[in-house]
């Protein structure tokens, strides 16, 4: 028990070298600092259970297409219908069809909200309770059942004041007055956050319109049973539902996740690789830190042969250099703690709004424990190696010295120098990771999404459920509307659209080419449809590629036209000319339309995304109810914003306006994901140089005061300045060649396991993987060059008398 | 081959110059075995340094073989020393993390010789000093003397026209010392110049001349010149 008198002597060493307590603690509070923020972000994000009573039993359940690239496509209504009568692994189910409506009631102006029509199986699976009321009744999730709407916490404190009764309490919601049943708890999301408004689905079993593939499907799995015996089942319901409906699910079969996989998809494997390139740097700032050991440790070679000549067992010894690295480890691990509570709070304020559960990261108990873990075990890797060196003196070699400067030896040198290259091996992964991923995004920023979002400013004007709801009116009202947005000053173009690029894959339809020779009968393929309004491709800069755009005779007594996309021309009318050609188009009815003109790809989604076939219909013809205002300015934005405003308010005050942004912003949100990553890996990359350049500097220059005598000797044999500068800087840079060497292995390996994070850029690029060790070499060779500098300088007569 | 005139050197302190060689006047023929001696403190490895280019802080003039040392550049003075000077130390002065082999071959290496040759010369050198079985050896795995021989082997391996000998027998007991003034002798016989510091008379009657240095001044022995 000698532990406490152990960490008080090691204190006491400690603070009689503060430079070198300093240099310790730094590397290690950064190393730990970057680790804790970023774990605190895992943690909160991919490890805290949901707050759903058995959350582990939860399940996404989707369609996939393999052969469309559909992995997670929404369910058909008649397939959630039949996996719930058929599955017995699976308990329960609910289904949900996320729309944007106007809804109106309480307090405040109409407003667009997102609403959820949800099945009445849905909340009592999950396992929620309401804060004050109830949920719906089986009656009320039926066609045409009584009108009954749950709110959310927000919803009820914004428009109704937080009442405690909800008797008499309606909501108007696409045009129906609702009654509200019930309040959900404060923060309650299921996939959508933000959501403001339950109603009941009401499937009606039989209606065509359940082939339409639209819901979100949740599932609870029986008790005792595993994820995969759901696939096992859900995958033999696939094969009867083919079966026994073959024009619906040819080629579809269901795709089951956890719900918290399903939450995480798109962060997981991001949030993984952050980790990972944390706890390299940690490994380096450990290493780091074994090296300054190891070098004091020589300095202290007479010490601890006393300690031994005195009577020390080798155990004490190295209990005694462990308790100083413990202590160190502490100190390091409650800096980084601070630093990484500072780095997590700037992360959860700056990071991608699509992370979910990001905001609930932060200073907890459970961030506070991981750095304690990770001190006590980072102490007890980097103390290990220098206390059973330390430890291990040759009493009579060290004693015999007497006063002189004894050398470490080879196995201590070599010891240094395989720590540092591990270093440079480890700074080499942390740096070509960021590199890929600072080049993805540059290659995301300045890759073309199909259109041009300069000075293009967006707004949304959801129909649904107002006044101009009304199909005949939609039509009326949007020419108006985009008639006088048109005429106002500073407008160049302007159009309007039920789906923006970059924001969601929206609608989609099944198609057929009319007298093509289609794949299958029964196997339609699938495009994303959208309705656009005025000057739409021209305000949006999509070019025309063939044929003709749409005008105002495109109405509902013309002929029905499209345009289509490149892609879909390109896939279905290859080498032919599709002006002229006839679609039929299957969404809840059957429309055959011919194509009038080829416009350009837009990336509907994102950039990785792949290109879909696209079919856009006019307004006139296809009248929208969620349109999206888009807006070409000759100057800038801002002023327009409330002269659009006004000219939809003079037409309708009571018209909501909704999601005012430029269409930058919405380019910017697109790359959000992969610029947080590219910020975040490029500040470890960073942090990897300075750890790196510290460790070479380290290791080189205290090899060069150990060595002094040597250099002098060699002077002394004729070496010029400018041999023993060559002789320093060939150590840095063998210790840079092999760390580099196998750094670059290790990159090789470990970057494809980023794969689907990269835009444009192969894991193996060639020009990362030779950019980043050239960067490295620079720095590892400036950073070998200050103590050469001090080894050209030293003077061999005064080299010799210190022997 | 040597000439000193009034070669001095001190060091600047609190009260004055303190004053480590005053007017050196010596003169060194090549050829010569000559012995610097006198007690602790008297100058003795500071003269040493300062005639193997070592030292350059210092005042006066001197000669040797023809250049005037006292008006060149550091950079050209380590070139003389490369090009004719061999040292061996007292305390051997090898390199801990080089094999017998490697520390035969560094004064090559420093004069540029091409590396097959230099393989040929220590070879060749570890054959005449029958250390070839020590070749992969570390010093620390040798004993004194054959340290000092390998130091001495090394002082010459680059053909120095002088050889300059810092107490080479001062830490090897009196067989081991005994063959390596005999090494001396026979260098010097092949007409390799040497000048040697030592405390011991035995080893100074190996040479041909001796050098008395006293707190810094010449008391005898310089040749022509004598102590001012």
């Amino acid at each position: 028990m000698h532990l406490a008198g152990d960490l008080r002597y090691g204190a006491r060493q400690l603070a009689k070298r503060p430079g070198f307590t300093a240099i310790a603690l730094l590397a290690l509070a950064l190393g730990m600092g970057a680790t804790t923020a970023i774990f605190s972000v895992v943690d909160a994000v991919l490890l805290e259970p949901l707050p759903l009573p058995g959350s582990d039993r939860l399940l996404a359940m989707w369609e996939m297409d393999p052969a469309l690239h559909r992995d997670r496509n929404f369910v058909a209504p008649v397939n959630y219908l039949f996996w719930r009568q058929r599955s017995r692994t699976v308990e329960s189910m609910g289904a949900i069809h996320d729309v944007r409506a106007n809804i109106a009631g309480g307090a405040g102006e109409t407003e667009e909200a997102k609403v959820e029509r949800v099945s009445a199986s849905l909340f009592p699976m999950l396992g929620v309770r309401p804060v004050l009321g109830r949920f719906f009744t089986l009656e009320e999730d039926r066609p045409g059942g009584v009108a009954v709407a749950v709110i959310s916490h927000s919803l009820w404190q914004r428009r109704f004041g937080g009442r405690g009764s909800l008797a008499d309490l309606t909501l108007r919601v696409r045009g129906g007055i609702y009654s509200v049943a019930g309040v959900l708890p404060a923060g309650f999301s299921i996939l959508e956050p933000g959501v403001d408004v339950w109603i009941p689905l009401g499937l009606a079993p039989g209606d065509r319109a359940n082939n339409g593939r639209y819901l979100t499907v949740v599932g609870r799995m029986r008790a005792g049973a595993t994820l995969a015996r759901v696939r096992d089942e859900m995958a033999a319901l696939g094969e009867e539902s083919v079966r026994e409906l073959p024009a619906v699910n040819t080629g579809w079969r269901p795709s089951i996740y956890t719900l918290r996989d399903e939450l995480v998809f798109d962060v997981r494997r991001p949030l993984w690789v952050l980790l990972a390139a944390c706890g390299m740097l940690l490994a380096m700032s450990c290493v780091n830190v074994a090296n300054l050991l190891l070098v004091r440790g020589s300095g202290r070679r007479k010490e601890i042969a006393v300690r031994a000549a005195l009577g020390a067992p080798r155990s004490r010894l190295i209990g005694q250099l462990l308790a100083e690295s413990l202590l160190l480890a502490l100190g390091g691990g409650l800096l980084g703690l601070a630093l990484g509570a500072a780095a997590v709070a700037a992360v959860t304020r700056a990071g991608p709004v699509d992370v979910p559960r990001l905001a609930e990261a932060g200073f907890n108990i459970r961030m506070f424990g991981f750095a304690l873990a990770a001190s006590v075990v980072s102490g007890i890797v980097f103390g290990t190696v220098p206390a059973l060196y330390g430890s291990r003196s040759d009493l009579v070699t060290v004693l015999n010295e007497g006063g002189r400067a004894g050398t470490s030896g080879r196995v201590s040198r070599l010891l240094r120098q395989a720590l540092v290259v591990v270093e440079i091996a480890l700074a080499v992964v942390v740096l070509i990771g960021a590199g890929l991923l600072i080049r993805s995004f540059v290659r995301m920023r300045a890759a073309s999404p199909g259109f041009d979002p300069a000075g293009v400013l967006t707004l949304r004007v959801p129909l649904s459920g107002g006044r101009n709801d009304a199909p005949g009116r939609r039509i009326e009202f949007m020419t108006a509307v985009l008639d006088r947005i048109a005429a106002l000053p500073g407008v160049r173009s302007a159009g309007a659209v039920n789906g923006l690029p970059l924001d969601g894959l929206g609608a989609g339809a099944d198609f057929s080419v009319e007298g093509g020779s289609g794949p299958s009968p029964v196997r339609h393929p699938n495009a994303l449809i959208r309705s656009v309004a005025g000057d739409y491709f021209r305000a949006m800069g999509i070019p025309l590629l063939s044929g003709r755009a749409f005008t105002a005779a495109d109405n509902l007594s013309a002929k029905p036209v499209v345009l289509i996309n490149r892609t879909l021309a390109r896939a279905f009318f290859p080498g032919a000319e599709p002006i002229g050609r006839r679609l039929v188009v299957e969404s809840t009815t059957t429309r055959v339309v011919e194509i009038a003109g080829v416009v350009g790809d837009v990336k509907p989604e994102r950039f990785e995304g792949e290109d879909w076939p696209m079919i856009y219909s006019p307004n006139g013809q296809a009248p929208m109810s969620l349109a999206t205002l888009v807006i070409r300015a000759t100057g800038p934005l801002t002023p327009l914003v409330s002269a659009a405003a006004g000219e939809i308010r003079r037409l309708d005050p009571e018209q909501p306006i909704a999601g005012v942004r430029p269409m930058e912003a919405v380019v910017d949100r697109a790359v959000a994901g992969t610029r947080f990553n590219a910020v975040l890996l490029g500040v470890f990359a960073a942090i990897a140089f300075l750890l790196a350049s510290l460790g070479i500097y380290g290791v080189v220059s205290f090899d060069v005061s150990e060595r002094s005598s040597e250099i002098g000797i060699r002077m002394a044999l004729g070496a010029m300045p400018s041999d023993v500068l060559a002789m320093v800087m060939r150590q840095g840079a063998r210790m840079a060649a092999c760390g580099i060497a196998l750094g670059l292995a290790g990159a090789f390996a470990l970057t494809r396991l980023m794969a689907s994070m990269l835009y444009g850029v192969r894991p193996g690029d060639a020009w990362t993987f030779a950019m980043m060790p050239v960067l490295l070499a620079a720095v590892a060779l400036a950073a070998s060059y200050l103590p050469s500098r001090r080894a050209m300088t030293i003077a061999p007569v005064a080299a010799l008398r210190h022997e | 081959m040597i000439t000193l005139r009034n070669v001095e050197k001190f060091y600047e302190g609190g009260y004055g110059r303190t004053y480590v060689l005053r007017r050196i006047n010596a003169q060194i023929a090549s050829g010569e075995f000559v012995t610097i001696m006198g007690p602790s403190g008297a100058g003795k490895s500071t003269l040493l340094s300062i005639l193997g280019m070592l030292d350059s802080a210092w005042t006066g003039e001197f000669e040797f073989l023809g250049h005037q040392v006292h008006r060149m550049k550091p950079k050209e003075r380590v070139e003389l020393n490369k090009k004719y000077i061999g040292f061996v130390f007292q305390s051997y002065h090898l390199i801990d993390n080089l094999t017998v082999y490697e520390n035969l071959d560094i004064p090559l290496s420093y004069r540029n010789v091409k590396s097959s040759e230099r393989a040929a010369i220590v070879c060749d050198a570890l054959d005449r000093f029958r250390i070839v079985g020590k070749r992969d050896l570390y010093p620390s795995q040798l004993s004194g003397g054959q340290q000092q021989l390998v130091a001495v082997a090394r002082a010459v391996i680059a053909n120095p026209k002088l050889i300059l000998a810092d107490e080479p027998t001062g830490n090897l007991h009196s067989s081991q010392g005994k063959e390596i003034m005999e090494l001396f002798k026979k260098l010097n016989d092949e007409g390799t110049t040497i000048i040697q510091v030592t405390h011991s008379e035995a080893n100074a009657a190996y040479g041909n001349r001796v050098i008395q240095l006293a707190d810094g001044w010449i008391l005898g022995g310089g040749d022509t010149a004598q102590a001012g």
